[in-house]
């Protein structure tokens, strides 16, 4: 009788600490990417394109490894449309064009600290 | 709608759905405790939208059904080791009729209106309220009636009848398909069943459409039509 109280607190728990742990997951990516994006950024301002598209690429690459694990946490809408702006931040880099790319480097900033804030574990996300 | 997020918000919404059809009265809920009610409306609900909607990811479906299903075993334990809790999620059977007399207080609390007392007590033969001696709202929401004792039909022990016991038919074919468990259940074998397979001049049990054996050793042999 003692399995009807032990499983489903078992379930109940292992789904609140994947939870946790999917949070915290996601927290370290994007913080490691909007540090990425202020890089990138502080580079375009300084012009020095050469390591900044190098930065992009790092981005770019860091970004498609975690693409099958953000499939299976993140609506893919809202996936779509960061990795549009991601796209057109990497065109702006190689063509060089500082003028562009610094509003389009905010928005993705933007849409990646969405990420983090759609997962976090708080009272206004529940409510 | 996100993991955590998912989480939390079934938790709360299975609650408030519980609470809720708690405080509608046990008149909405039909034939399923509050609990079986609330977890069969949410699951088909819950089970189509990712089925659907290919753009959300399929966890965000099966994080609020692993959820509710953990948190309805969770509530059917605790309701089992505590009557009080039960007692609290499901309700408790209430009197609506007391020795022909509507328990108006009753019915009120649980949103029963005459026409559906009336209903109900039809339903089970009953058409005049002076016989009955007790009708209660159970917390699936049927009403069990109990007649007072001049009113309820006549049983063969009142008459001092002998009656013989009545045994549980075991079916052995069934459309044309032999059921060897049952007949080893009823201790027979090919040759019991080729005799009477003779009996109702036919050869094959292909050709029975229903062939039933009791305890009693009575059998009930159907061929099929176009046998």
């Amino acid at each position: 009788m003692k399995r009807f109280l032990v499983v489903p607190a078992l379930v109940l728990g292992a789904i609140l600490a994947l939870c946790i742990l999917n949070a915290a997951a996601l927290n370290r990516r994007t913080e490691q990417w909007t540090h990425q994006v202020d890089r990138i950024a502080s580079l375009a301002r300084e012009e020095r394109w050469n390591e900044a598209q190098s930065a992009m690429d790092a981005l770019s690459g860091s970004w498609e490894s975690a693409q099958d694990f953000l499939h299976v946490v993140i609506h893919h809408e809202t996936l779509d449309a960061a990795q549009v702006t991601l796209t057109r931040c990497r065109t702006l880099c190689r063509l060089e064009q500082g003028d562009d790319l610094l509003p389009e480097l905010a928005q993705l900033r933007q849409q990646l600290e969405l990420l983090d804030e759609l997962e976090r574990l708080s009272l206004r996300n529940i409510l | 709608m996100l993991m955590a997020t998912a989480f939390f918000r079934t938790i709360i919404l299975y609650l408030l759905l519980i609470v809720g059809l708690r405080l509608t009265g046990k008149r909405q809920i039909g034939e399923l405790e509050p609990i079986e009610l609330v977890l069969t409306m949410l699951l088909s609900d819950l089970a189509s939208v990712p089925m659907q909607d290919f753009d959300s990811p399929l966890i965000n479906g099966v994080v609020p059904i692993l959820t509710l299903l953990a948190l309805t075993t969770l509530l059917s334990y605790i309701s089992f080791r505590s009557g009080r809790f039960r007692s609290l999620i499901c309700g408790e059977p209430a009197i609506v009729v007391r020795y022909g007399k509507l328990q108006q207080r009753a019915m009120r609390h649980n949103r029963m209106t005459v026409d559906e007392l009336l209903e109900e007590l039809r339903g089970q033969g009953v058409t005049d309220l002076k016989d009955v001696q007790y009708a209660v709202l159970e917390t699936s929401g049927q009403v069990s009636v109990l007649l007072r004792p001049e009113a309820q039909p006549v049983t063969p022990r009142q008459l001092a009848m002998n009656v013989t016991e009545q045994l549980l038919p075991v079916l052995l074919i069934n459309d044309g398909r032999l059921l060897r468990d049952n007949m080893k259940k009823m201790d027979v074998d090919d040759a019991w069943l080729r005799r009477q397979l003779k009996r109702e001049h036919l050869k094959d049990p292909a050709q029975v459409f229903l062939l039933s054996l009791d305890q009693a050793g009575n059998v009930i042999c159907q061929p099929k039509e176009d046998a």
